[in-house]
């Protein structure tokens, strides 16, 4: 009798595994997607603070004439002479690109505030790099921001965070200074009528402010929305 | 011996005569010249004249002319039957006085001025009425100028073109002639439909005309057909036309019929070439001005509006930059004229919009803003009654309840006279109470000074330093302070210290009612010791009570952004702080001046500053609303914490408190879910019915 009472225990405990396994394997992908699915809502955590981060980053730039750390030739509000008594000081695309990464860069980790919006994971971060590329209608951003990600004993890494856009015309409105910058240089004064002919033609608002020896220019995109503010872009003129 | 002596009388007589003659033959009897002219004899006489002959060269050949100048008193000529007398002599006249003949005896040249009786003098056929004191200018090829005295008067003349038919020209300083006209300085005609004036200055109907050939037509001449240049005003319309080769330039003075000038407007137009302008009067719709501008291949119009000078050339419309204005051009003169500009130009479609204030704008075909100038936000409008506020009068009558003056007891000299007030100080004010409908009742008092600041004042006064409009006078550390070029900013700054000091003010009524015994005693003592009730009542009120007051809400978010300034690890922070943008971009406090108060004093009781209200609020709605939507986390919460202050205190509308937050930002359409979450001392005693309180 002693004897039956042992291998029915075994019996039970056998079924119990068996079931076990039985069970992982048959649920094995939701157990996986569980898991998978919180790992895409991080992804989608970080886009998002890209996307909010990289917005800042745009309408911040976008004030000093495409700077976030004023140049040393700007006005006293650090806003970048775009020209200078005669000389052409327009900033290359690439330089704005590279300034807004740079914001990106440094400001990312005070959205992501250390993962602290999931706290059932240990997330470990490195070093965020960032390449921007400004187009005509849209704004794209690659950012490396290499993560760790641990949860029990499962441990994912993801770095990559690619093709993340935002419909602004940065690009547009950075060829519109660009030619008014190029008109100015062939003349003394300035061409009211050239330089609302850009704007038409953009479908742009141009403000001029006159401040001593400068001449700010603000351009207004109503088509360029961040957080449901036109962009404005600011530059300075510095005439003799 | 008889016949002797009558030998002797005779000779005697005859001897006297002999002697006394040549004496007195030149005024009794006149000279012939023309024997020594080389003329036939009784062609050319006179007395008191002297004859000079004179030989030039021209070409290959000599060529003789004669001159007679006319040396005495009464000196009189004869040319045939013409006789030239009334002549001033040539020592009192102080010039050249005389005729100059060629050899054939034609008068070619003649200067002389005319004494105190006038008289006719008939050149080439055509006699000349001269007034008397009048210089006579003639020469062959440019025909007659009669050189009137300076400051005549020939307003009583009916008819000018007796005394100055076509083709004389009339020159002088200071004519004042009929048609409200005057000849400043230069040489004009008179002609069947106006005066042409050849050259110089005149002044007519309010403008100041100079030009170097330019018929001043009559109001109903028909100047169709007519080629040269013109300028022709009616009551409701001016135009004018340049041709090649000429230009015209017109200064307008006051009370100009079309332009409604003042005394402080400044408006000065040149066109040259063949470009025209017109001006048309549409005070009957209630805007201002409409000019026309009339381009042609090779003109050139400038438009000198106070310091923005327009030019049309080319098919391109330019404008110069900006000048640094001196501090005389502000005091003195700070005001357009407000006109409507549109070319015929193909390649100008815009119209250009100028105001009385020194703005701009350039609009499209369907009245859209592309190009605005010096805009700072304030409407740039082509009505009348937008553009006529414009003296410190003009606002004592529109707002009859505030005081509006030069500061007293202010730290500054008052140096500034109410004359000195520029239009754009007083639209500027203006429209600065009009954005705050609360204000005229806030408020006792506006005063001026002549600085850069603005300061909010006790007993509900706001001071405004006059150049705090002018953006020339940017302070070179503005950018460690904060921006303090838009006028509206800095009256919306220095109000917001108002409507704090009226909220302290109102709660200490509220604690004084709390009964509390410390504080009451606190009060008792104020009424027989100098002592600061505000700042005791704070210190006590913080450390007994829960819902603290309004500045110490303020004060706490002020220490805490310092906080984290301080323990900030960003590497991001060491590059910002050279430029002192680090407030900003860490916290989203808008400048370092915000918090430069707290810095000395982390009192959160009793720190009074209040910058970090003031200068939230004086920033534009999207900023606030772009900083309350920030991915950095402090500086959403911090904006957030601050609009929800303001609106809390009831010193922020609804309306504005959803532009900033998002119109789903509440569920309740008066928003009581949201109200009083941040501040409750007067708000849940004004609002008991919100979920917070």
């Amino acid at each position: 009798m002693k004897k039956r009472g042992q291998v029915t225990i075994f019996i039970i405990i056998a079924i119990i595994v068996i079931g076990a396994i039985v069970t992982f394997f048959t649920f094995q992908d939701q157990i996986k997607s569980l898991f998978t699915s919180q790992e895409d809502s991080i992804y989608l955590f970080v886009e998002t603070c890209i996307k909010d981060v990289g917005q800042d980053a745009i309408y911040l730039t976008s004030q000093k004439g495409g700077y976030f750390i004023s140049p040393e030739l700007s006005t006293s509000k650090g806003i970048a002479y775009y020209y200078i008594n005669g000389e052409n000081n327009l900033p290359s695309q690439k330089i704005i690109e590279e300034q807004i990464s740079f914001y990106i860069k440094n400001m990312l980790s005070l959205c992501t505030q250390n993962f602290s919006d999931f706290p059932d994971f240990e997330i470990s971060q490195e070093q965020v790099d960032v390449e921007t590329d400004i187009k005509n209608e849209e704004i794209m951003f690659d950012v490396k921001y290499p993560l760790t990600i641990k949860k029990e004993d499962s441990v994912t890494r993801i770095e990559d965070f690619e093709n993340i856009k935002i419909p602004i015309r940065l690009g547009i409105i950075y060829n519109t200074a660009k030619e008014i910058i190029q008109n100015q240089l062939t003349r003394d004064d300035l061409c009211i009528s050239c330089i609302s002919n850009i704007a038409l033609e953009n479908d742009l608002k141009i403000d001029l402010t006159a401040e001593d020896e400068d001449l700010l220019f603000t351009i207004t995109d109503e088509n360029s929305l961040i957080k449901n503010v036109p962009l404005k872009f600011s530059f300075a003129n510095k005439y003799p | 011996m008889t016949k002797i002596k009558t030998s002797k009388v005779r000779i005697f007589l005859l001897i006297s005569i002999l002697m006394i003659i040549p004496l007195v033959s030149s005024d009794i009897f006149p000279t012939d010249y023309s024997e020594e002219m080389g003329l036939k004899k009784g062609t050319v006489i006179g007395w008191g004249l002297e004859l000079k002959k004179q030989t030039t060269q021209e070409g290959d050949s000599d060529v003789t002319s004669y001159r007679l100048h006319f040396i005495d008193e009464g000196a009189t000529l004869g040319v045939r039957e013409d006789i030239f007398t009334n002549i001033v002599r040539e020592l009192k006249s102080l010039h050249p006085t005389y005729i100059k003949f060629n050899e054939d005896g034609d008068i070619i040249n003649a200067d002389f001025t005319v004494n105190e009786d006038g008289g006719n003098y008939t050149f080439e056929g055509e006699v000349i009425r001269a007034l008397p004191g009048s210089r006579i200018f003639f020469d062959i090829d440019t025909g007659v100028k009669v050189e009137v005295p300076d400051n005549t008067d020939l307003t009583s003349f009916p008819d000018l073109s007796e005394f100055f038919p076509e083709e004389i020209i009339l020159k002088g300083e200071n004519i004042q002639l009929p048609d409200d006209m005057e000849l400043i300085d230069g040489e004009l005609k008179i002609e069947d439909n106006g005066y042409y004036l050849e050259q110089g200055t005149l002044e007519y109907k309010q403008m100041l005309i100079d030009s170097d050939g330019v018929l001043i037509a009559n109001s109903d001449a028909d100047l169709s057909g007519y080629d040269g240049a013109w300028i022709k005003q009616t009551s409701s319309e001016l135009g004018m036309q340049s041709i090649e080769g000429n230009s015209i330039q017109v200064e307008f003075l006051e009370n100009h019929e079309i332009l409604n000038t003042d005394t402080k407007d400044k408006l000065t137009i040149n066109i040259e070439n063949g470009d025209g302008l017109k001006f048309e009067e549409r005070s009957d719709q209630g805007l201002v001005p409409e000019v026309i501008h009339k381009s042609s291949d090779n003109g050139e119009t400038k438009i000198y509006n106070d310091k923005l000078e327009f030019s049309f050339k080319e098919d391109e419309l330019s404008v110069s930059p900006p000048q640094g204005l001196e501090n005389e051009d502000f005091l003195n003169k700070y005001q357009s004229v407000a006109i409507e500009i549109e070319s015929d130009s193909s390649n100008i479609n815009q119209k250009i919009r100028v105001n009385s204030y020194r703005q701009f704008a350039i609009l499209s075909e369907n009245d859209e803003e592309l190009v605005t100038y010096n805009e700072y936000g304030l409407p740039i409008s082509t009505k009348i009654e937008d553009n006529e506020l414009q003296t410190l009068e003009q606002l004592r009558e529109k707002y009859p309840e505030l005081e509006f003056g030069i500061a007293e007891d202010s730290e500054f000299p008052e140096d500034m006279e109410e004359s000195d007030f520029p239009a754009y100080l007083v639209y500027y004010t203006d429209l600065s109470l009009e954005s705050h409908s609360d204000a005229v009742e806030n408020l006792n008092k506006i005063s001026y000074g002549n600085y850069l600041q603005a300061y909010s004042r006790p007993n509900s006064e706001i001071e405004i330093g006059r150049l705090l409009v002018d953006p020339s006078e940017l302070e070179s550390h503005s950018i460690k302070i904060r921006d303090v070029t838009n006028p509206l900013y800095r009256f919306q700054h220095e109000y917001e210290h108002q409507l704090d000091k009226l909220v302290m003010a109102e709660e200490l009524t509220v604690i004084k009612n709390l009964n509390d015994p410390e504080i009451t005693a606190l009060f008792n003592k104020a009424e027989d010791e100098e002592i600061n009730v505000l700042e005791e009542t704070s210190k006590i009120y913080y450390e007994k009570y829960p819902e603290a007051m309004l500045h110490q809400k303020y004060n706490e978010i002020a220490i805490e952004a310092i906080e984290k300034l301080d323990e900030t690890t960003n590497p991001l922070f060491n590059v910002l702080k050279e430029n002192d943008d680090y407030v900003s971009a860490l916290t989203g406090i808008p400048y370092a001046y915000s918090l430069e108060n707290y810095n000395e004093n982390k009192d959160a009781s009793s720190s009074f500053y209040l910058e970090l209200s003031s200068t939230y609020r004086e920033q534009p709605i999207e900023t606030r609303r772009m900083n309350v939507q920030s991915s950095n986390p402090t500086t959403s919460e911090i904006y957030t914490k601050l609009t929800q202050l303001a609106f809390d205190s009831g010193k922020m509308d609804i309306d504005e408190y959803k532009e900033i937050m998002g119109e789903d930002y509440c569920y309740d359409p008066d928003c009581l879910d949201r109200l009083c979450s941040e501040y409750k001392l007067l708000c849940c005693e004004e609002h008991p019915n919100s979920i917070n309180c």
